[in-house]
Formats: structure tokens, C-alpha cells, sequence
């Protein structure tokens, strides 16, 4: 059972990759990892909607992150996801191998 | 394996889990409201603009559940939706294979439902596998469970180690007085141990303590049902007075509801110490008790934890030989010191009826196979038609092992819809066999408990493996190509497998035939038996006198029998009437005799079993049986030191010879007894079971406080019962009628297990046959439809129809002549495990074999004559013209 539904116009793993990263300075519903990304970004990265409550199911599904209810800013409910071990070890796991090809790619840009 | 289980509970709570989603998303688009608000765009637009920021939700949502669902379990839903899709649209195919496992299945599970009950659930006693009862036999000699004697029982008691202890026990029956009706019930005289060893405690006061054994109170504990009966359940009969033939036993103890010990007949227990006149003397001095070869006591015992049974028969096989060198006897009535240790389930069912049972469940596993063969082939039928849509999935990507899938899938919903009416109708044929009377042991206990619903389950699912996995193989390898090009064209491998089918199909309904007609000739020849008396309007009642011991009651006994015979006899209806000790039953078949100037047989093997019986002078004319030479006894002789022998007893002891006027005694020469004359010679009857064949037998000119009392009516006497009655009661006012049945009803309880298990395994035996039939006709139906161009060409290039006909019979033919073959081999090295339960028929039985041959092929040319009349039918021109 291989990861099914890649978000578009990433590169393959990125959204979860990038969900994860916002995750690491502590608990975000997910119009805060949203925002996160976008203020975070510079506002170059604006993730979809459609794509991120997806990305999010699919971390749950792989044990990455947590999810619990609690209170948000102004006082709705909202669901706050939280990073687990296993996350930890998938995000640095993921940028090791994110810079790597980074890195290939601009070697590969650079030279060409 | 967590990933499965985090996705399982999202399906387990989806409803749940998407509301969430929902909500977690409005959450998100009132925050980017606000956000915008906070841009200072006004409420009302900014509402409308958050959700076109948002974009699709309702897709979003579908994408999220996507994560969760995409698997192999939503993939299989589909399939699931699918199959009942294509199965509703083909509801003769669905029905067809449905109702044919469903048979199947619920026969298997009716079979096992009646084999758990009376073979697999363990007796109500606390590990009663552990218990065991132990016969003295002498296999010689063909005796088996006999009793045994105390200080044999000593001595297996301090020699075994492999029983844990062991108790005793002896039958007595018994009049019970009192305030209410006075009756005659069946009691125990029992060791005080009975009870531990058994493991059963009483509802209501105690059981016997080895005090009971030694100071020889009289005391007795009954059981649940007489407790009800004579003392209304109330706890009060603790300690109140039981009288039993005169004698007074104070109740201390009442048995659980449905406890009873050795048979269900008994409902009260002795110590077994009060077996003779109560007394003061220490036990061992009694004649009874010390007596080595009083053999008076039959044996139940707990195995030592970590014994086998074998391992107790080991050592009782090494007592045994100590015994007959230390213990010598010249007895011939002796048994001996010879063992058989015997599971307490074993003894009750009978290892006749084990075989019986499991012939049956291995039957009813062939019909179902055999179902499964044809559903199977039903499948493949059906896949070969719809090749083209399995051609286009395979061309559009799907692949072979998704359309396995989709083909199991699909089986799994014919067995799971079979498996449920399967169940349902084995549970309401459980009910009907639960309700039934039969006299086959624990067959009333028969009830659909877990472990059949777990047979149910397994059988349903074995089922839908068998026949499914095997088509869905065979149709999922056909290329996309060929199926596409050919078009409806069968493929190869497909039609060679149903061929196979056929053939296993055929072999297993010969294999079943063959053992269901040799059950059946069994039953005809026992039917044949001639019983040699009457037994039609022929009423049984067996009768108690309770004529006090005195001087002359011997005498007065004979002369009331005598007396109420006559008064029966004068009842409108009633042709003739007699008595005899037991008509149908024998308890102890007598020892050898000694023939007068004859000398002893030396030899002990040779002895062998004479049964006795005492009977009035009306007896064998009541029952028409036939005088062969001689005269009958006269009503003044009684116990005068004459006997009439049967046809055996005169063959095996006068051959050749006139016996009228010799002289013979019980017993071995140095028996003082004296000698019985013989005068009269009577034919053989068969009173002690149609399948053992004669015993010898004499008859004495005498009566016992209890008798069978025989009555020959002109027409059904049960309507005789209350005027019978009547004339008793007249003749002696406490008589007491035990039972009252017609000899039909004797011999029909005879029967009754062999009855069961013959047409059981012939319903089984036929409608495999009638299943092969189908399977038969389904494959050359299918043939010949496939085959209709070539059929077409044959009869355009000048064949006839007669050809053409022949030529389809004769290929039809050649799968179920194969299986003939198969099956009968088969049916050749399996009858021997059914040789139990054969009479007089071997178990390759010639005639029952060529039966079975002829019968299977006639089936089969019926079964092919259809689609061959149907090929003749073929137009050539229409035949050629379509495609």
C-alpha cells in the first residue's frame, strides 16, 4: 500500500513534508498551519484547502501527527494537530532527502 | 498492521469522523471571514468570498476520505456491490447455485448438529472424559460387560494406579409403598464413592459417607424426579421414611434435575452394603462380599490425573494374570479376570452407532462437495459467456489479480447467501430432530450450540473456497486478446476442468450409492428375518405380582398367572394369552450344560451361551409358536424338573438324535442339581434382536414375580389396554402393570438406529446422484449449444440426426462411465469401514455394485438424452447462418 493522492503542483512529498516542519514549534488547527505556511512562505506558497485537509487525513492515517479537540482564539471549537515521535523521525528523515534533491536539482541547474 | 487498524476505525466511525472534517473546515472558512474582515472587506461579502477561496469542500472531503478508504477494503466493497449487481440481474444462476450449497451446507450441519450432541459434548459430569467403566469379559467365549466381585474390586483397587478410585454399582428394582399409588421404579445399590467419583453433588441434603457403608443405616438418596413425584418437591423430605418391598430407608439426600446413574431408569440409591438383610455383621463376613467369584458388581471409574485409558487397561491386563494363577477357578459360570476398560461416552453411545454417525458426516461431506463440484461448474458455464466483459476489464487494466478478486468476491456472496439459508434451515431441522422420540442415546440433546454454529460458519466458507477459488483461477487466465477475438468461444482450460467435475462428481455419488445399498439390503434382510412367533396385533404387558414370601407362594404365583391369563383370555378380542420371564430383553445368558451319559466338554472355549426362560403352559400357543416334536407343558406341572428346548438347543446338543426323553442339568458335572427331562421340542425364535442370529434356549414349567404377559388380539389391541387392565386388576388387586406394548413397537425400537442411518445415507446417496445428474446435463447442454456451427456443418455435410444424436449420448456418456470406474474402485476399498453395520451382506457386495452401475449410467442417459434430442433439433441453415 504505497501513499495515494499526491498534492499537485508540489513536488512529490513537499505539503506533507512542509505540514509537518509548521508542526515542530507546537500544536496548530488546520486554518493555522495554513496560515503558517502562507506568512512562513512569504505568501509564494498558498495551500489549498483541497489539498491540505487531505494531506492532514493522510498524516493521521500514518501515525504522524495527532489530532485533539480543543478551544481555538476566539472561542470555536477546533482541531489541533500535534507532531508524534514518528513524525519527528519521517520530517527529518524527509528534509535529509528534500535537500538532497535540492541540491541535485540545482547542481543540474547551475551546471547546465 | 496500525495503519490497518487506524483505518478500520475510521470505517467503524465514519459517520463521526466526517462530521468533524466538516466541522473542522467551517472552522477554517469563518477564520479566513474573519481574516478578510479584518482586511476590511464588508461582512457580507467577505462570507461568499471565503468560500470561493476555499474552493470545492464537498471535494475536499471526498479526497479526505479517499486517504482513508482507498485500500483493498473499499476496492473489495465495490466488488461486493458489483457481484450482487450481475447475481440480481442473473437470478436463475444465483438461485440455482444458492439453493444448491444451501443443501448442501445445512445437511452438513444437521449431521454435525447430531454428532455433537451425542458424541462430542461431553456427559454432564465434571471431566467426564476422565471416567471410565470397567467390564470383566471373556472375548473367547463373546461375553462382555460383566460384572465383577469385591475382592476382585479389592484388588484393582489397591493395584491400579491409573484410577484415581472407583465405585460400584447394581440395579435392583423395587416396589415403593407409601401414601401415594404404590409403583415399581428401578434403584441402585451403589458404594458410598458413587457420587465423588462421579463429581455430582445433591440439591438438597447429602450423599453417603463411608459411615453409611459401615454402620448400615438404612438410608437412601433419590432422585429429582421422585422427589417431585412422591414428596412435591419440598425440602421437608429430608429425613422422612422411604419404603421400598417392606423395607423402611430414611431419605438424607435428593439428586440435581436430570441426574441419573447407571441408566436413566433409576431413581434411587442404596448403600450398597444394605444389598443383603440388614444386619450388624461386618461386611466381609457376608457370603456375598467375600465370595471371589460372585461376580455382582459392575464398575465406574475416575482415570489418575495424567492417565490414559490405555495405561489402566495395561495394568488391569497384569492383575488380571496374577489373579488366574493366585485365584483359580473351574467354575464355567465364572467370567474370569479378564478386563476391557471402556470411556463412559463410548459405553453410552455404542461403537456401532460411532461409525454410524461418522459414515454419515463423511456422506454428507460428499454431497456437498458434489454441490460444490456443480456450482463450481455452474460458475465456469457462466464465466465462459461472459469472457467478453473479462476481456475488455483485462484489456482496460485491470489485472489478473483484481479479477480473481472480483470473481471471489462474487462467490463469496453465493456462499455467505447459502451459508445463511443453510444454517437457518439446518437450525429448523435441529428443532424437528430435537422433538422427535427416538431411542438413540442423547439424540434429544441435539441443539444448535456454538460449536455447531462455529461448523456452520467454517463448512459455509469451506464451501465458497471449494467451489469458488478454482473457477475464478481458470477464468482470470484467459489473454484479453483471444477473448476478444474469439468471442463467446469456450476456452480450453475451462472446459477440461468442468470435465474433471463431472467425473469426481460421478465417482463420489457411486461411492455414496454403493454404501447406501448395501445399508439398504441390510435393512430389507433384517426385515426379512422370519421371527418365527406371531407379532402382529401381538400386546406385551409386563406385569408385577407382589405375592408375599411365604410357604407355598411359588405355587400360589403360578396359580394367579395362570388365573389372570384366563381371565384376559376372556376378554372380547383377545385370541390367546401367556406369559414368559422376558420376551425381549435377556440378562444373564446361562453357562453350559450337562447332557446326561454325554461326556463334559473339556474344553471352556467351547462352552457356549444357553439362555433360560421361565413361561406357563398357554405360552407358545399364544404366540403361535410352532411344536416340532414333544408336547407343551400342562398347569399341573409346575416346576416339575422337565423343559421344552428349542430348535438350536436340540441341533446343538442332539444332533441326529431324539431328544424327547433325555436328561440334561445347569451347570458342570459336579453340580448336584437334578436332572431336567426334555418334552418338547418348540421352533427358534428371535426375540433378542432380529440381527443376532438364534440362540439355544430351554423353557421351564414356572413363574417369577414378574412376567411378560403376551396377548394375541384378532385385531390392534391397543384399544384392548383398559379391559386387559381391568382383568388384572380383578384377578389380583396389587398387581402392577409395568409397561404396556405392542410387539411391533418392541421390534420397531429394534430397528430404529438402522432405520436412521440407512435412509439418511440414502437421501444422502440420492441426491448426490440427482446433483451428478444436473452436472451431467448442465456440460453437454453447454456443449452442444457451443458446438450448434458444427453440429449445423455435420448434418449440412449429410450426417443424420440418428448419427448426430449418438454421436453427443455417447460422448456425454464417456465422463460419467469414468466416474462409474473411479467410484466403484473407491467404493471398494471404503465399504469395509461400514462392515459394522452390514447384515449378512458383504461389504463388496456383487449385486449391490452392478445396481449402482446400472442405476448411475441410467441416469445418465437421461440426463444426456435431453441436450442430445436437442441438437437433432438444430436447423443447419439457421445454425450456419447466425454469427
Amino acid at each position: 500500500m504505497g501513499l495515494t493522492n499526491q498534492p499537485p503542483d508540489l513536488l512529490p512529498g513537499t505539503l506533507d513534508l512542509l505540514i509537518l516542519r509548521t508542526l515542530v514549534a507546537g500544536e496548530l488547527h488546520g486554518y493555522g498551519i495554513a496560515e503558517r505556511l502562507k506568512v512562513l512562505s512569504q505568501d509564494v506558497l498558498q495551500v489549498g484547502e483541497s489539498s491540505l485537509y487531505p494531506a492532514l487525513q493522510r498524516l493521521l492515517l500514518n501515525g504522524w501527527v495527532r489530532a485533539e479537540w480543543g478551544v481555538s482564539d476566539n472561542n470555536r471549537r477546533a482541531r489541533y494537530y500535534t507532531l508524534t515521535a514518528a513524525g519527528r523521525k519521517r520530517l527529518s528523515a524527509e528534509r535529509a532527502e528534500f535537500e538532497r534533491l535540492v541540491g541535485a536539482i540545482q547542481r543540474v541547474l547551475q551546471l547546465a | 498492521m496500525r495503519r490497518f487498524l487506524r483505518r478500520l476505525g475510521y470505517v467503524l466511525r465514519q459517520r463521526e469522523v466526517e462530521a468533524e472534517l466538516a466541522e473542522e473546515m467551517e472552522l477554517h472558512r469563518a477564520e479566513r471571514q474573519r481574516q478578510l474582515e479584518r482586511d476590511g472587506i464588508p461582512p457580507h461579502e467577505a462570507e461568499p468570498a471565503s468560500r470561493r477561496s476555499l474552493g470545492n469542500l464537498t471535494l475536499a472531503c471526498e479526497d479526505s476520505r479517499t486517504v482513508w478508504m482507498a485500500s483493498s477494503l473499499d476496492r473489495i466493497w465495490q466488488d461486493v456491490r458489483y457481484a450482487s449487481r450481475s447475481l440480481r440481474r442473473n437470478l436463475f444462476f444465483a438461485s440455482v447455485a444458492v439453493l444448491t450449497l444451501a443443501l448442501g451446507i445445512a445437511a452438513n450441519a444437521a449431521t454435525f448438529s447430531i454428532i455433537d450432541a451425542i458424541l462430542l459434548r461431553p456427559l454432564p459430569y465434571p471431566d467426564s472424559s476422565r471416567l471410565v467403566l470397567i467390564w470383566t469379559a471373556d472375548p473367547a467365549r463373546n461375553v462382555h460387560e460383566g460384572a465383577t466381585s469385591y475382592p476382585t474390586l479389592m484388588d484393582w483397587r489397591t493395584d491400579n494406579h491409573s484410577l484415581a478410585d472407583l465405585a460400584i454399582w447394581r440395579e435392583r428394582a423395587g416396589n415403593i409403598t407409601g401414601d401415594a399409588e404404590p409403583e415399581r421404579v428401578v434403584g441402585a445399590l451403589v458404594s458410598a464413592n458413587l457420587f465423588s467419583v462421579l463429581g455430582v453433588r445433591p440439591v438438597l441434603g447429602r450423599v453417603f459417607t463411608s459411615e453409611d457403608e459401615h454402620q448400615r443405616h438404612p438410608v437412601v438418596v433419590i432422585s429429582y424426579r421422585l422427589w417431585l413425584r412422591r414428596f412435591g418437591g419440598a425440602a421437608t423430605a429430608i429425613g422422612r421414611t422411604l419404603h421400598i418391598d417392606g423395607r423402611s430407608l430414611e431419605i438424607v439426600g435428593v439428586m440435581p434435575e436430570g441426574f441419573s446413574f447407571p441408566s436413566k431408569d433409576v431413581q434411587h440409591w442404596e448403600p450398597a452394603t444394605l444389598m443383603s438383610a440388614w444386619s450388624a455383621k461386618p461386611v466381609m463376613a457376608d457370603r456375598a462380599w467375600g465370595d471371589r467369584y460372585a461376580e455382582l458388581w459392575r464398575v465406574v471409574a475416575r482415570l489418575a490425573p495424567g492417565a490414559s485409558v490405555s495405561d489402566a487397561q495395561a495394568q488391569m491386563d497384569a492383575i488380571a494374570r496374577r489373579l488366574a494363577e493366585s485365584h483359580p477357578s473351574i467354575d464355567p459360570d465364572f467370567i474370569g479376570y479378564q478386563t476391557e476398560v471402556v470411556p463412559l461416552l463410548e459405553q453410552m453411545t455404542g461403537r456401532r452407532l460411532q461409525i454410524a454417525l461418522w459414515t454419515l458426516l463423511a456422506s454428507v461431506g460428499m454431497v456437498l462437495l458434489i454441490a460444490c463440484a456443480n456450482v463450481s461448474n455452474l460458475v465456469l458455464a457462466r464465466g465462459s459467456s461472459r469472457a467478453r466483459e473479462f476481456g475488455v476489464r483485462a484489456a482496460l487494466g485491470a489485472g489478473r489479480r483484481r479479477l480473481i478478486q472480483q470473481l471471489l468476491v462474487e462467490n463469496g456472496v453465493i456462499a455467505l447467501a447459502a451459508g445463511a439459508a443453510g444454517s437457518l434451515a439446518a437450525a429448523a431441522c435441529v428443532r424437528v430432530v430435537a422433538a422427535a422420540t427416538t431411542p438413540i442415546p442423547r439424540l434429544d440433546e441435539v441443539r444448535t450450540d456454538t460449536t455447531v454454529l462455529v461448523f456452520m460458519v467454517a463448512v459455509s466458507v469451506l464451501a465458497g473456497l471449494l467451489f469458488g477459488v478454482m473457477p475464478a483461477w481458470k477464468l482470470s487466465v484467459r489473454r484479453p486478446m483471444d477473448a476478444l477475438k474469439e468471442g463467446a468461444a469456450d476456452g480450453r482450460p475451462a472446459s477440461r476442468a468442468r470435465a474433471v467435475l463431472v467425473v469426481v462428481e460421478c465417482a463420489l455419488a457411486v461411492t455414496l450409492l454403493v454404501g447406501a445399498g448395501l445399508l439398504m439390503r441390510s435393512l430389507l434382510l433384517v426385515g426379512a428375518v422370519k421371527t418365527g412367533f406371531e407379532t402382529t396385533n401381538v400386546l406385551v404387558a409386563r406385569v408385577h405380582l407382589p405375592i408375599p414370601v411365604s410357604r407355598d407362594w411359588r405355587r400360589q404365583e403360578w396359580e394367579t398367572f395362570g388365573e389372570l391369563i384366563r381371565r384376559i383370555d376372556a376378554v372380547p378380542g383377545v385370541r390367546s394369552a401367556g406369559a414368559i420371564t422376558n420376551l425381549m430383553t435377556f440378562d444373564n445368558p446361562e453357562e453350559a450344560i450337562t447332557v446326561e451319559g454325554r461326556p463334559v466338554m473339556a474344553d471352556r472355549q467351547e462352552s457356549i451361551l444357553i439362555n433360560t426362560e421361565d413361561v406357563t403352559p398357554e405360552f407358545f400357543r399364544s404366540l403361535g409358536v410352532p411344536l416340532l416334536r414333544g408336547r407343551f407343558f400342562t398347569h399341573q406341572e409346575q416346576n416339575a424338573q422337565i423343559a421344552i428346548v428349542n430348535e438350536s438347543f436340540a441341533r446343538r446338543f442332539f444332533p441326529g438324535d431324539e431328544p424327547i426323553g433325555r436328561r440334561f442339568k445347569e451347570g458342570g458335572p459336579e453340580r448336584k442339581d437334578a436332572w431336567i427331562t426334555i418334552v418338547g421340542v418348540v421352533g427358534d425364535m428371535h426375540r433378542h434382536g432380529l440381527e443376532s442370529g438364534p440362540m439355544p434356549e430351554f423353557f421351564f414349567p414356572s413363574t417369577e414375580p414378574t412376567m411378560d404377559v403376551v396377548i394375541r388380539a384378532t385385531t390392534n389391541p391397543v384399544s384392548l389396554g383398559p379391559a386387559i387392565r381391568e382383568a388384572i386388576r380383578s384377578t389380583y388387586g396389587s398387581a402392577i402393570v409395568l409397561k404396556m406394548q405392542t410387539v411391533e413397537e418392541m421390534f420397531g425400537d429394534q430397528t430404529a438406529q438402522r432405520r436412521f442411518q440407512t435412509w439418511l445415507m440414502t437421501a444422502f446417496a440420492v441426491a448426490a446422484l440427482v446433483l451428478s445428474a444436473v452436472g451431467i446435463y448442465a456440460i453437454l447442454h453447454f456443449t452442444v449449444s457451443q458446438r450448434r456451427r458444427e453440429f449445423g456443418v455435420r448434418l449440412a455435410l449429410g450426417a443424420t440426426r440418428r448419427d448426430l444424436f449418438r454421436l453427443i449420448v455417447g460422448q456425454g456418456l464417456r465422463l460419467p462411465a469414468m466416474g462409474l470406474a473411479a467410484g466403484l474402485i473407491g467404493a471398494f476399498a471404503l465399504t469395509r469401514v461400514i462392515e459394522h453395520l452390514l447384515f449378512q451382506v458383504s461389504p463388496t457386495d456383487p449385486l449391490t455394485f452392478v445396481g449402482v452401475a446400472v442405476l448411475l449410467m441410467s441416469v445418465a442417459i437421461v440426463a444426456c438424452w435431453i441436450p442430445a434430442r436437442k441438437a437433432t433439433r438444430i436447423d443447419p441453415v439457421s445454425a450456419l447462418r447466425c454469427e
